[in-house]
């Protein structure tokens, strides 16, 4: 067993304990786990509240990790993360749009995010070749910026289009990102597409590699650049957009995490990917933990995940020498 | 070994209005070391695009091996051909072993990792290249001359018969550029073949058994080293007057005459 083989056993045993404590112990409502059984209220809230949200938690903190950790590779960029690159804005526009005019729907809500998350990419992308100033990231970030502020605005006008007794405050506290609420439909609906994304990702990790390289050295490699990263981007972005759709912008775990895993582990992809994946869905379900416990009333996830993910990333990344 | 032939090979960017290869037609030998030798912008890293399939000509052909570069697609040419850039840098700390094992990728099914197999490989060209004391050094923090020769271990791991390396002399040091030289030897006298371009005559006299001397995209002169470069040919390509000294009847050393340091 090698030292790395050693730590991915020890995250999925960290993994599996904070998923029982935050089942059985984290919340306002305690009782004794050995009568549970007999306690017909805490077992609703155990089986009816709390594992779908805990599952929710940890599936949104999987796919935003290794969506952030494909985007990186992908655009040979270790500053993006499905944020920057307008996917989240876009991914929320879809959301923000169906609370106001297709409202009780969560399919639509899924289906819309993706769209509208894969749209934002693809202006980013479209945008950036038109973009006469630097080199050929920093077009991509500075068209992803753009792409991300028309969104905003889309959301601004949703907003103030918003009837403001009923769907403004959805639509904010929508916005703010949060698990509150969340029951096991939002979460059957959202799984599947979540879990084949982050699948489908987890089993090309070692190929996410390559993307990193000059592209005419993938080329040399015998790989077409292009087709590749479309295949990866595409899945990072469906990934982003599906989770987004039932949780709202959750900020800077995208981007914390797999900085946090190329500290640890290196930065070659299949750990990275490995790792994400692991440690995404330990800090999401702790964060998650914070935002519905922490407080008498409930913080929203996005803020918790902003502050906790920003001081997170600063941590790491000052620690250490350059390149480690 | 593999043989590859240019025939009449004509490249444009497409912005550009002028070729950048006007009708190159050229004949690389299995198993020798060709030079491409001519001043910067005179085409050669566009032509080595055009053999890894990075550009398309819009007039000529490639063969390799007899087959038509067009037909072949560059998974297959990936494990026939590999290409080493004049310079190549990522933004992400691999290590030496992580990132050569990439090199693997033309032998590799899409769903596969590299095996214990792909592994020993690699050690063994880690080893070859006198690089397995830096095998778990993150690339970033090796000098200019290391990354070199990882640039070119990577190539080598993808076990090609023929080995295209762009300028890969350039800003190293004497003791690096004749490691770098070496290998290239090496790498013939093992039968692959080996092409490399780069615009300094006197590493072409050391190493290469053959050499095309290229201008403005043109080949002006080819052959075997001794007669393909003279002084006139020097001056032509370079613009400069140049005097050739020839050492022990075999070396030739390449300068300029003392008069010649004058203003021009």
């Amino acid at each position: 067993m090698n030292k790395h083989t050693g730590w991915f056993l020890a995250f999925i045993c960290i993994l599996a304990i904070i998923f029982i404590v935050s089942i059985f112990f984290v919340g306002r409502y305690t009782f004794n786990i050995f009568e549970l059984m007999n306690d017909e209220l805490a077992l609703n809230i155990v089986l009816r509240i709390r594992l779908p949200r805990v599952l929710t938690a940890m599936m949104l903190g999987m796919a935003l990790s290794v969506a952030g950790a494909t985007m990186q590779s992908a655009f040979k960029n270790p500053l993006v993360g499905p944020e920057i690159l307008g996917v989240s804005q876009g991914a929320a526009f879809g959301p923000a749009l169906a609370i106001l005019y297709m409202p009780g729907d969560p399919l639509k809500v899924e289906l819309l995010s993706t769209l509208f998350g894969l749209s934002a990419l693809m202006a980013s992308y479209t945008i950036s070749s038109a973009i006469k100033y630097g080199g050929r990231i920093l077009r991509l970030v500075l068209a992803g910026l753009a792409v991300s502020a028309m969104f905003s605005a889309g959301v601004g006008v949703m907003k103030y289009l918003a009837d403001p007794f009923k769907q403004l405050p959805e639509l904010t506290f929508w916005l703010l990102g949060g698990l509150s609420g969340v029951v096991w439909r939002d979460f059957l609906y959202m799984a599947p597409v979540a879990a084949a994304a982050i699948t489908a990702l987890f089993v090309v990790r070692w190929r996410i590699n390559l993307l990193t390289l000059d592209d005419d050295v993938i080329t040399s490699l015998g790989i077409d650049p292009k087709k590749l990263r479309a295949l990866v981007v595409a899945l990072a972005v469906i990934a982003t957009a599906v989770v987004t759709s039932v949780a709202g912008i959750i900020g800077w775990v995208g981007l914390t995490v797999p900085h946090i895993c190329r500290k640890l582990f290196g930065a070659e992809s299949s750990r990275v990917i490995q790792a994400s994946i692991l440690l995404g869905a330990m800090l999401m379900i702790v964060f998650d933990d914070i935002a519905r416990a922490a407080s008498a009333g409930e913080i929203p996830l996005g803020i918790v995940t902003s502050f906790l993910g920003a001081i997170l990333f600063v941590l790491f990344l000052s620690r250490g020498a350059p390149h480690e | 070994m593999s043989k590859i032939t240019l025939e009449n090979l004509r490249y444009r960017y497409p912005i550009s209005k002028t070729d950048v290869l006007r009708g190159v037609n050229l004949q690389i030998p299995e198993g020798k070391v060709t030079a491409l030798l001519g001043p910067n912008g005179s085409g050669k890293s566009t032509l080595f695009k055009v053999l890894i399939k990075v550009l398309s000509p819009y007039e000529g052909a490639v063969f390799v091996n007899g087959e038509d570069l067009k037909n072949m697609s560059i998974d297959a040419l990936s494990k026939i051909v590999a290409w080493v850039p004049q310079e190549e840098d990522s933004l992400f700390p691999y290590t030496v072993l992580d990132y050569v094992l990439l090199g693997r990728t033309p032998h590799l099914g899409f769903f596969n990792m590299p095996s214990e197999k792909d592994e020993k490989i690699a050690h063994n060209v880690l080893v070859q290249l006198n690089l397995s004391h830096v095998a778990h050094r993150k690339v970033p923090t090796l000098s200019g001359g290391e990354k070199k020769l990882v640039s070119i271990a990577r190539a080598l791991v993808q076990e090609p018969e023929t080995l295209i390396l762009d300028e890969p002399t350039a800003h190293l040091d004497i003791g690096n550029k004749m490691k770098v030289l070496n290998i290239i030897r090496g790498m013939a006298n093992s039968g692959k073949t080996v092409l490399f371009s780069t615009h300094d005559p006197n590493e072409v006299f050391l190493v290469a058994d053959n050499v095309a001397i290229m201008n403005g995209g043109e080949i002006v002169s080819e052959g075997p080293p001794a007669k393909a470069i003279t002084e006139e040919t020097l001056e032509k390509v370079y613009g400069v007057p140049v005097v050739m000294h020839k050492i022990n009847e075999k070396q030739v050393l390449v300068g300029m005459r003392q008069e010649d340091f004058k203003s021009p």
